[in-house]
């Protein structure tokens, strides 16, 4: 087997940056949690297939470098031995629904389908057991290869900007970084703010925590002062020396967009028609919670077909949507050639960096071929051309080590650029609570810092009911409308809690049993120091 | 025309099944009536028709029904069925709607726009109607003043909102005060901290700096040598290949940047900085 490396400097360079990231959700206290589901649906159909892409271009030798940020709660959630237990007793639903959808479909035209995902599950399964259930442990394997950059994110994806206090910004950053040093055995190099949210300032909590660059939208240096020479073709560095790389629009827009967008392509897996609501009742309702709600399962045996009723979906066929997927893969690596020729003709000795982020979610999640996409089109990358190539942003660095110094422009990737989505009507009332949590905490800090056994306890679950509360998803669904009780309790629940805390730790009059029911539901960060906000 | 309803065991009606017809009727002071009282109030609004048949029918048949199984006294014969239960929605835990501090915050939406919260305590407005005696009648404002020009723009707030948007210019800095208006002055009882709005365009300004990070770098590419590579047999075995060829590629990649030009002087940290020459 002979190993596909580029031998000649390329004209331009691609850097995929995989955001993976949900919010803390774990429940011990139910037996079955809807919203836990998010974290089954997206480890079966993106972190696991995604692992699965990376073997399988390590073992044949493909040279890749791709970016993922796996954000602290992420990473403590798929560590999380009461999770995996539980990822691993929803797969186990899934695989028995699948033998029983064979014997459903025995002779129809379902079956191949059927077929399909019972192999496919059974896959799952075995990568699930090969990294031991835990998938992080996976993506530091291929991060300690040297093929995978891993970077890390604020603590509970919290809007850096909204941060009233300077020590509740850094311990935000202090306490992912450290999370990160955690699961994967070294200091982070990078981070994926949350919500690319950006304002001036940012980079020097980053620089207190050493990080070294961040990824913005495409605005944030495009907009930056003074003019960036290379627009959002390079990264530029703050003043403090911490580098900024910003948003391709055009390589975003071919997968992103649901008009024009590969995932709507008419062969690929339709999302809305589920085997969940589909079957009878009385078949699917032993797979369904013990509600009997129906709910998405997983299998699926319709494909977009185009602008047509659900009801008119056609079959899917696995084998022509990956032949698709090989297709799309060839059509973004040759726009992204051609974007490189054309850019490389304008920046003249300087080779053009694509930076290309994307919710690690889209890919197979949302588009169930993503992980195939991606798979092929690193091997299109390494085996097929050498215009362009896959870099790491601290590879890109190294080879580019002089940039432009701009001071970025507040920004983030939500709609319309800026902070509407995690301010707006239907969410501004969190901010006074969040804002008072967070003076609150520094003011506890400072009073009672190394005071006790049981104080320490109780200032570090404070600090975990601050994170958990500023997480940016809850105000981020409030905003999109779906699931916005869950996100009014969770903000509701810990600010209650932090400030139950509060009052007894400033009353003297710690509850211990409080204190300890605290600490087995919100788990969150087992090695939290809270002389993160000092 | 004066009717009345016969055949209804009146003495039999529960008091529950009496306080319902008299609801039904619409009788007013019933939850205070005695039982005597009700029957005859009852009665009177079923002689005019204020009250359905089926209902008293309905009643009279329950008090008989129950009076066969159990003393008719026990309210709990006429209960109605349980109705099933709401879905219950978990809306988190109370939490305070003020927290007893005066403050007035200023956030930066986007570069059009910003976003003010006050509490204001009773305290301190005890304080203020010692001073002025009419604040509560007064028009209350915010003052939005623009750092740069000092020019305050006043927008009238209803200051039980305790929250508002306020229209803004890209790229200024602002502080809101807010406060009423006594006489011909504006009296400010809050004052914010200060925001900049963001930027909505490509900056004029084309002066470049350049800056190289050298000595980091190394540190930035180094593979941890410690590193235990956790996983499965099969990729392990091709682990060592693998880590290999990268090496190979960072080898070559450190090459290519030796033959990147540097400015002069150039690589003791962080802070130095350097213009481009033309390489």
């Amino acid at each position: 087997m002979t190993t596909r490396t580029p031998s000649h400097a390329p004209l331009g360079y691609w850097l995929l940056v995989l955001h993976a990231h949900l919010p803390f959700v774990r429940h011990p206290e139910h037996e079955e949690f809807l919203e836990e589901d998010w974290l089954y649906e997206a480890m079966l159909e993106t972190y696991i297939p995604l692992l699965e892409v990376y073997e399988g271009l390590v073992r044949d030798g493909i040279a890749f470098a791709a970016t993922m940020s796996l954000t602290p709660p992420l990473c403590e959630m798929l560590a999380d031995p009461l999770l995996q237990r539980r990822f691993s007793r929803c797969l186990g639903n899934l695989e028995r629904l699948a033998r029983a959808e064979l014997k459903r479909t025995k002779g129809t035209p379902y079956e191949p389908c059927a077929v399909f995902y019972d192999q496919w599950l059974r896959k799952a399964r075995a990568t699930f057991e090969r990294w031991h259930h835990n998938l992080v442990a996976g993506f530091r394997h291929f991060q300690d290869l040297g093929a995978l950059e891993v970077i890390t994110c604020t603590a509970t994806h919290c809007i850096l900007p909204f941060c009233v206090t300077k020590e509740a910004a850094q311990a935000q950053v202090r306490i992912g970084a450290r999370n990160y040093e955690k699961h994967f055995g070294r200091a982070p190099r990078g981070i994926w703010l949350g919500e690319c949210a950006y304002s001036d300032g940012v980079e020097e909590v980053l620089k207190d925590a050493g990080i070294r660059y961040f990824f913005m939208d495409t605005h944030g240096v495009v907009f930056g002062e003074p003019r960036p020479r290379y627009a959002n073709f390079a990264p530029v560095y703050c003043r403090n020396g911490v580098a900024a790389f910003a948003r391709d629009m055009e390589s975003s827009k071919q997968v992103w967009s649901s008009e024009v967008g590969y995932p709507g392509d008419p062969w690929y897996r339709e999302f809305y028609r589920d085997v969940g609501f589909d079957a009878d009742e009385e078949y699917i309702r032993p797979f369904l919670h013990k509600d009997g709600r129906r709910r998405n399962l997983g299998i699926k045996y319709h494909r977009v077909t185009g602008r047509v009723p659900l009801n008119d979906k056609q079959l899917y066929d696995p084998a022509v949507a990956r032949e698709r997927a090989a297709e799309h893969a060839g059509n973004f690596l040759f726009n992204r050639q051609h974007q490189v020729r054309y850019l490389n003709g304008l920046m003249g000795e300087r080779p053009p960096l694509i930076v290309s982020p994307y919710d690690a979610e889209l890919y197979g999640h949302w588009w169930f071929e993503g992980p195939w996409f991606i798979d092929f089109l690193f091997r299109k990358m390494a085996c097929d051309q050498q215009e362009i190539r896959a870099v790491t942003a601290p590879k890109y660095l190294f080879l580019q080590p002089v940039n432009q110094v701009v001071q970025p422009a507040p920004s983030t990737w939500g709609d319309k650029g800026y902070f509407e989505v995690w301010l707006n009507g239907g969410n501004d009332w969190i901010y006074r609570h969040l804002h008072h949590a967070e003076e609150c905490m520094v003011d506890l800090v400072r009073r009672f810092k190394d005071t006790g056994p049981l104080i320490d306890r109780a200032l570090n679950q404070a600090a975990r009911e601050l994170v958990l509360a500023q997480s940016s998803d809850w105000a981020f669904i409030m905003t999109t409308g779906t699931m916005v009780p869950y996100a009014e309790k969770r903000t509701r629940d810990h600010v209650h809690n932090f400030q139950g805390l509060y009052m007894q730790l400033t009353e003297n009059r710690l509850e211990e049993k409080w204190l300890a029911q605290l600490e087995a539901r919100n788990n969150i960060f087992a090695e939290m120091d809270y002389h993160a906000y000092l | 025309m004066k009717r009345t309803v016969t055949g209804i065991p009146w003495k039999k009606l529960g008091l529950r099944a009496l306080r319902n017809l008299a609801r039904i009727a619409g009788i007013r002071g019933r939850s205070r009536m005695k039982r005597d009282e009700l029957v005859r109030a009852v009665k009177k609004e079923a002689a005019q028709k204020n009250v359905p048949k089926a209902a008293i029918e309905a009643a009279a048949k329950q008090a008989l029904a129950g009076s066969s199984t159990r003393p008719p006294e026990k309210p709990r014969a006429e209960r109605p069925p349980a109705k099933p239960a709401a879905p219950f929605i978990d809306r988190g835990q109370a939490i305070p709607l003020t927290y007893g501090r005066d403050v007035l915050r200023l956030l930066a939406r986007d570069p059009d726009w910003l976003f003010a919260y006050w509490e204001l305590t009773p305290r301190r407005l005890a304080e203020l109607r010692g001073t002025y005696k009419d604040i509560l009648e007064t028009a209350w404002h915010l003052r939005l003043v623009e750092a740069e020009t000092g020019f305050g723009a006043m927008v009238p707030v209803f200051v039980g909102a305790c929250s508002w948007y306020l229209r803004a210019r890209p790229r200024k800095r602002y502080h809101v005060e807010l406060g009423f208006t006594h006489g011909q002055r504006f009296v400010p009882v809050l004052s914010s901290n200060q925001v900049r709005t963001p930027r909505s365009a490509i900056s004029d300004s084309s002066d470049e700096d350049w800056m190289a990070l050298k000595q980091d770098l190394t540190r930035l590419m180094r593979v941890d040598d410690e590193s235990v590579l956790l996983g499965p047999g099969r990729v392990f075995a091709s682990a060592e290949r693998y880590r290999e060829v990268t090496e190979a590629q960072l080898e070559m990649l450190r090459k290519q940047a030796a033959g990147v030009k540097r400015a002069a002087g150039v690589g003791s940290g962080a802070h130095a900085r350097a213009r481009r020459g033309k390489a």
